[in-house]
């Protein structure tokens, strides 16, 4: 039985997406942080490039919104750079949950980036892509990872 | 069903609706999207958003393979009525179906394994110990699709390769019983040396065990001859030759038939699968009963064992 078809993500989920990040919007701002209409457009575009080049898929609502709502209290996050740092951080999420093997879930790969990023990396995110995250995953890879301090353990 | 996931390229993210999809499989493509990503969230436990491709179209290839099942669970032929059927629906009824076909599966590869012949043969020995290992690592919730062990040991008459997962095997399994029970009909030291004649080293090598037999057995059945012994005496090769040279291929293929027929009712084999299966069997071999019977080297495919 051939019964060949293709199948296309709605237009609804975009628009979900758009409404995720406006309420987003209201918890950030206490931080001083928001995004307009034009931004989180541009994060999609961001998002839809970084998952075709780690050659993966994403279902229901995304993580932009858990990246925003991780990220916001952090002292190193500046209004004037919140939209291009979200757009760094979500490439570098889904590059490293892919070279972890898929070992760490969504929540635990945030936290990490959230501690090296706040803590080790002041705020670098060179640091945090090219030396934690990085020794995190080979960690991972080579089943020597034993605390989620991000890199911190090999001391 | 062959479904057509467009991962890559704007494709999968574009909004525009693709030409594959028609208005009215609309529906049905929809509740596929509701169960891949039920099935997605089940994968993960709801601990990660996104998946690898790879991961995705496993799970979508096992989708469309309980949706089929569901649909045909007899495993015939059956046009996706896409604008009538509930995917949803077929795919909890392909479930349903797939649990059932492992059990029958189970009951088949026991019997496999008791009914086996008792000729060393490594290929025959480490298929039937690995398909327990499929009973293990087989996965009906997501890739269902997928046949989790090694098949080594080469059928008379290959299993489609349209089939997989637990129809697959199932399959494999139902072949190789029509096939243990016809080499039950023969004495292992005849089937043995036969074997030894062939093919020196059979017992380490992929071949077929049953293949050498029937054919012999058949080739006897062409002279009405007992097939038990699988001896081919030199004047039993003669008195083939003489027969089967003045043929046309027509001829030659209907004797053939005949002869696997007659072959059949002397062993008392019955059933309708099995007299199929060694027909088929037979007239694949045609082309080699041919090419011999033109070269005056029947002997190589009929030889003397004792």
């Amino acid at each position: 039985m051939k019964s060949d078809f293709a199948m296309v993500p709605k237009k609804r989920e975009k628009k979900e997406l758009l409404g995720f990040m406006q309420d987003c919007n209201q918890i950030t701002e206490r931080f001083g942080l928001s995004l307009s209409e034009k931004q989180i457009q541009n994060l999609e575009e961001h998002r839809i490039k970084a998952l075709q080049n780690t050659g993966r898929i994403e279902f229901g609502e995304g993580i932009l919104k858990k990246l925003a709502y991780a990220f916001c209290d952090s002292p190193f996050l500046f209004p004037n750079s919140y939209e291009e740092t979200l757009i760094e951080l979500q490439d570098l999420f889904y590059y490293f949950k892919t070279e972890s093997m898929e070992q760490l879930s969504d929540d635990e790969l945030i936290e990490a980036m959230k501690e090296i990023y706040n803590g080790k990396a002041q705020g670098s995110l060179p640091y945090l892509s090219q030396t934690a995250l990085e020794d995190l995953c080979r960690d991972l890879r080579f089943g020597s990872f034993d605390s989620m301090d991000g890199g911190d353990h090999q001391e | 069903m062959t479904g057509t996931l467009q991962f890559t390229g704007e494709e999968f993210f574009s909004d525009s609706s693709g030409p594959a999809l028609s208005e009215e499989s609309l529906p049905f493509q929809t509740s596929i999207w509701k169960i891949l990503k039920k099935q997605v969230r089940l994968y993960t436990m709801g601990e990660s958003s996104s998946l690898p491709q790879e991961t995705v179209k496993e799970l979508f290839a096992s989708i469309c393979f309980l949706i089929d099942l569901g649909a045909a669970p007899k495993g015939k032929e059956q046009p996706l009525q896409m604008e009538k059927d509930n995917a949803e629906e077929l795919f909890e009824r392909g479930k349903k179906r797939a649990e059932w076909e492992v059990l029958i599966g189970k009951r088949l590869w026991k019997t496999a394994c008791m009914s086996a012949p008792k000729i060393p043969d490594r290929s025959l020995f480490d298929t039937l110990q690995g398909i327990g290992v499929f009973w293990k690592k087989y996965d009906v919730r997501f890739f269902a699709h997928q046949i989790p062990c090694f098949i080594d040991y080469q059928l008379m008459n290959p299993v489609s390769e349209s089939l997989s997962g637990i129809c697959y095997l199932n399959e494999y399994l139902h072949c190789l019983l029509i096939e243990n029970r016809f080499l039950l009909h023969f004495d292992v030291e005849h089937m043995q040396k036969l074997l030894q004649i062939i093919q020196p080293d059979y017992q380490e090598l992929l071949i077929n065990l049953t293949e050498p037999v029937m054919m012999q057995a058949t080739g006897l059945s062409l002279l009405k001859k007992e097939p038990y012994g699988l001896d081919f005496s030199f004047q039993d090769q003669e008195q083939l030759q003489l027969y089967l040279q003045p043929l046309s291929e027509k001829e030659m293929r209907q004797v053939l038939s005949d002869a696997v027929l007659w072959l059949c009712r002397s062993l008392k084999i019955e059933g309708s699968d099995d007299r199929a299966y060694f027909l088929k069997a037979a007239q694949d071999a045609f082309p080699r009963l041919s090419a011999a019977c033109c070269a005056k080297e029947l002997q190589n495919l009929f030889p003397h064992i004792a």
